[in-house]
């Protein structure tokens, strides 16, 4: 097996106190990336995702435990030394609007230029480098101030990709995106891990888009507890349900997703086109049905698309009604005064 | 503008607006060279300009008053002005890059009222002995007993933020900090005034209102000595000023030492601004105003551009400062702290609404 890029053994993250023992926040925790892999780190807030990445960063120290980057030891590691085996894209914000993107992302190569940081040639290179792999090319003149949240966080992550380090880390880069965006980050995250070999780890709270982009997961649990794995292995072993599992949510396994459980109204058959039942089981879920393929159920729906037409034929007790919307569907079904 | 063209840009060493940096360095320094003719032109005694380059260049030598007034008064002052204006230029970008702050200047971390408290305690304490006319009668000893006492005032202010810099993380405390002492230091300065004699309080008064023609062309030495070696500190520290653009996190993820950075970096700041401060008196505005002029001409960020930049712009503005405040042709001579702020807060103001706002400017 390939050595890792990043091995953490034993490691207790948390903040020292001015008085009495440290606040120990997690750990001991035992995790590793291989390059070439991305990794989503998962958990509820306050659990200690910043802290971690923090830690790692060398930016806190660790009460306890190992760290090593490239079978470096971290506490061996110098900081100029550090600053070329680890780049991190954090939530903090950049102001400064006579600064172009061009600008920023040469920013990363400051570990590696001489003391009044000129850009040589290589640095040049590795800058359009990092240009074209992250498709910014276009807003390299913009200034910060002039580029939108997405943009901004390419941006920052071309700069990461520019400082040229095989691990680097991401501390929430999907916040306050909108989806699409939030796809085209992660898609881009991708690309890089498969295309450049490097280790990334992200911080994130798209708990779907984790499961459908990450190599693994890093879960980190209420109970202080940090789970390593495949995302599918944590859904099987029912370890991700219970991480987020609380009252009024439940983790739908066969879906991947997390619903909101409202209380029960009965069960309802349906059948039909196949589309046409994914999106009416939503509604009726959210209404608080419950959606079974029984045959024998006392009510039920038949979805028919005929002549780009649809048409919904609810069936209870012998009676049959015909909706052509979900709308007037559910508002038929909606529960009045408590009861069905 | 894309990348492989800015790319081509940055290696011809052009600036963004289309001139090039050595064009730009020329013109400057052209302009400058006239402010300083100006400068050591004009004056309350009426020297004709073609004589004032004859006593310059040694050909008119019989005219004692001539050559005296220009050697002795009108050169050191001029020299004073760039070396005054070009420090605290320096110093106010170094500060508003460290603290992330569009107001922040060299008096912001209250060296300027350390120097002043300094000052105080030599002009309020004791009897009309110290008093400033007495302290002119001991010549060039004199003078230097106010240098000494307003670097001394300053040091001390200075000593105290950096023993901050090193407990604190955090900048804005840091920089309240600097304020707060400074404020405490002007309050005990204003008690002190109230129990003082008019006669002292008067002269206390006239060094606040600062003057380029205090010094001495013996002081000059030192004074250039230490703004100079205040600018080269400032310009070795370009690359990590260009890092603390991005927040103290990313420039520490970058390998920068963020303690010894700021700790250099006040060093700078308190040599630039305790030495101005010293032998011209608190000069107000330049710090603030010239960093954003020198900003929105260039529009850059880039330190190793910008200190070049603000040197050059903050020389030119001290001169053309004092131009004004001779008022040409009068014997009046106007307090410079006023002029400085009558004529910088314009362009402030100028530079605010060009850009619309600061925060996107700074």
């Amino acid at each position: 097996m390939a050595n890792t890029a990043l091995n953490v053994s034993k490691l207790e993250i948390g903040y020292p106190q001015k008085k009495g023992p440290p606040v120990r926040v997690a750990g001991p925790m035992d995790v590793a990336i291989f390059p070439g892999e991305l990794i989503c780190l998962l958990g509820p807030n306050g659990v200690g995702k910043t802290t971690l990445l923090r830690t790692i960063a060398g930016i806190q120290p660790s009460l306890g435990g190992k760290i090593s980057i490239l079978d470096l030891e971290m506490s061996e590691i110098r900081k100029k030394k550090l600053a070329k085996l680890l780049s991190v894209v954090l939530t903090d914000r950049i102001n400064h609007g006579n600064l172009t993107a061009f600008d920023l992302i040469s920013l990363g190569r400051t570990p590696h230029t001489g003391w009044f940081g000129n850009l040589r040639d290589d640095d040049l290179n590795r800058v359009d480098w990092a240009i074209e792999n992250t498709n910014v090319k276009h807003l390299a003149g913009k200034s910060i101030h002039q580029l939108s949240d997405g943009e901004r966080q390419k941006v920052m992550i071309a700069r990461a990709l520019a400082q040229d380090t095989p691990v680097i880390l991401l501390d929430e880069p999907t916040a306050h995106l909108d989806l699409p965006n939030r796809i085209d980050i992660i898609r881009l995250l991708r690309k890089l891990v498969r295309e450049t070999d490097k280790a990334i780890i992200m911080s994130t709270h798209e708990l779907d888009l984790a499961l459908q982009a990450a190599d693994k997961i890093w879960l980190m649990s209420m109970g202080n507890k940090t789970f390593s794995g495949a995302p599918e292995d944590l859904v099987l072993n029912d370890i991700f349900g219970e991480a987020f599992i609380r009252e009024g949510i439940d983790f739908d396994k066969r879906h991947g997703l997390f619903k909101v459980v409202t209380p029960h109204c009965g069960e309802i058959q349906v059948s039909g086109n196949e589309v046409g039942v994914f999106w009416t089981r939503r509604a009726l879920e959210r209404l608080g049905y419950s959606v079974t393929g029984r045959k024998d159920c006392a009510r039920s729906i038949r979805i028919e698309l005929k002549n780009d037409e649809w048409v919904w034929r609810y069936n209870s007790r012998d009676k049959t009604e015909v909706f052509s919307s979900v709308e007037a569907l559910i508002c038929h079904l909606k529960p009045k005064g408590g009861k069905v | 503008m894309n990348a492989t063209k800015n790319h081509i840009e940055h290696k011809n060493g052009t600036l963004r607006n289309g001139w090039s940096t050595a064009g730009m360095l020329f013109f400057s320094l052209m302009v400058c060279l006239a402010l300083l003719s100006l400068n050591i032109g004009l004056g309350s005694v009426k020297i004709p300009p073609l004589d004032v380059i004859k006593v310059l260049t040694g050909l008119e030598r019989e005219n004692e008053l001539w050559n005296k007034i220009i050697f002795m008064i009108r050169l050191p002052k001029a020299f004073s002005a760039i070396l005054a204006g070009s420090a605290l230029a320096v110093a106010g970008l170094q500060m508003q890059t460290l603290f992330h702050n569009p107001l922040a200047g060299p008096s912001v971390l209250g060296i300027t009222a350390g120097a002043s408290f300094g000052v105080a305690l030599v002009m309020l304490s004791g009897g009309g002995a110290a008093s400033i006319y007495a302290i002119r009668q001991l010549e060039i000893g004199g003078s230097w007993l106010i240098v000494v006492a307003s670097a001394l005032g300053a040091g001390m202010v200075m000593a105290f933020i950096m023993i901050m810099s090193i407990r604190l993380r955090d900048n804005i405390s840091l920089l309240i900090i600097g304020i707060m002492t400074g404020n405490i230091s002007i309050s005990i300065v204003s008690i002190w005034q109230y129990f003082s004699e008019p006669e002292q309080i008067q002269d206390y008064l006239m060094w606040t209102f600062g003057s380029l023609g205090g010094v001495t062309s013996s002081q000059l030495s030192i004074f250039s000595a230490v703004v100079i070696a205040g600018l080269i500190l400032a310009f070795l520290s370009s690359k990590s000023l260009n890092t603390l653009l991005l927040g103290e996190n990313y420039a520490r993820s970058l390998g920068q030492n963020i303690r010894r950075t700021r700790f250099f970096l006040i060093l700078t700041t308190s040599l630039l601004a305790g030495a101005v401060t010293g032998f011209c008196g608190p000069i107000a505005f330049i710090g603030i105003a010239v960093p954003h002029i020198a900003r929105s001409v260039l529009n850059t960020s880039d330190h190793r551009v910008l200190i070049p930049a603000t040197l050059i712009i903050g020389a030119m503005l001290m001169l053309g400062c004092d131009i004004v405040a001779q008022l040409p042709g009068s014997q009046f001579t106007l307090p410079i702290n006023a002029i400085t702020a009558l004529m910088g807060s314009p362009v402030v103001v100028w530079v605010i609404l060009k850009n619309r706002n600061l925060r996107t400017a700074f």
